[in-house]
């Protein structure tokens, strides 16, 4: 076994790890930026949500090879990606309600006042869901090291 | 050299392996598109048993139509690390042996 392609493995959960506090960031700053007024028309608050791409089929094939022939194929591996994880980015999306507050100083003519349309109950689902998926991920890691310690134990 | 220590040490690259794919459909559980994929080796070996010529077994990773879930995956998880275990030991007590055989005192440990 190659020790080298073990670190294939933390690189895959560190990416899920990535991913669960992007979307706890997104949710954070949804949450926080809730009430942030704008005039209608121009560009408040923009909702953010995470939006991500799993790994190409060439890094499976990277894993399985690098894992089954070890060191012979060390060069192939150090040139090319073995990291199972997702990529991810946070992208925006403008989305708003409209209240009447016509006392306001964002207040248009007929006295409405823009606000990000924050779906509150499912922020919050998101972070306790990553947050559970962030555990997970943690615990692949807790294994993948147990795994090594038992290599080493031969 | 010993086929019973290369075909446990191909075990263990199996089950290294498994993990690996294992961690892919965790970190992947919420990427859309991504559906779950598995090791599959006991199934191989079995066949290769069956035909008589298990020398030159390998995993192979296989793409799914399932969508990935936690819990499965959690226990394969466990399931893998406690296959690791035991592969570990029998691999043990095959050096073990080998050692007895070497100086013969069935004491000697390593």
């Amino acid at each position: 076994m190659s020790m080298i392609t073990s670190n294939s493995l933390f690189q895959t959960a560190a990416s899920g790890l990535e991913v669960q506090k992007k979307r706890l960031e997104a949710a954070a700053q949804n949450i926080a930026n809730s009430r942030v007024s704008s005039a209608p028309g121009s560009i408040g608050y923009q909702i953010k949500s995470v939006s991500s791409k799993g790994p190409d089929d060439i890094n499976f094939l990277n894993v399985f090879e690098s894992q089954l022939e070890g060191a012979s194929n060390l060069q192939n591996e150090i040139n090319s990606s073995s990291n199972l994880g997702p990529t991810s980015e946070i992208v925006e999306t403008a989305k708003y309600r409209y209240e009447y507050e016509p006392n306001h100083p964002d207040a248009d003519e007929n006295g409405m006042v823009q606000y990000p349309d924050v779906d509150m109950v499912g922020e919050m689902a998101a972070m306790v869901s990553a947050n559970r998926l962030y555990e997970a991920n943690l615990s692949v890691i807790e294994a993948a090291k147990q795994i090594m310690k038992r290599s080493l134990e031969i | 050299m010993d086929t019973g220590l290369s075909k446990l040490s191909t075990a263990l690259d199996a089950l290294v392996l498994r993990q690996n794919i294992t961690a892919s459909n965790i970190a992947n559980i919420d990427t859309e598109g991504y559906t779950k994929r598995k090791v599959e080796f006991e199934k191989h070996l079995q066949e290769a048993k069956l035909n008589g010529n298990d020398t030159d077994v390998k995993p192979s990773i296989e793409v799914t139509d399932q969508k990935v879930d936690l819990d499965t995956e959690l226990i394969e998880m466990a399931e893998t690390q406690m296959k690791v275990q035991f592969v570990t030991r029998m691999i043990r007590s095959q050096l073990e042996l080998t050692k007895m055989g070497i100086t013969g005192n069935p004491n000697s440990r390593l």
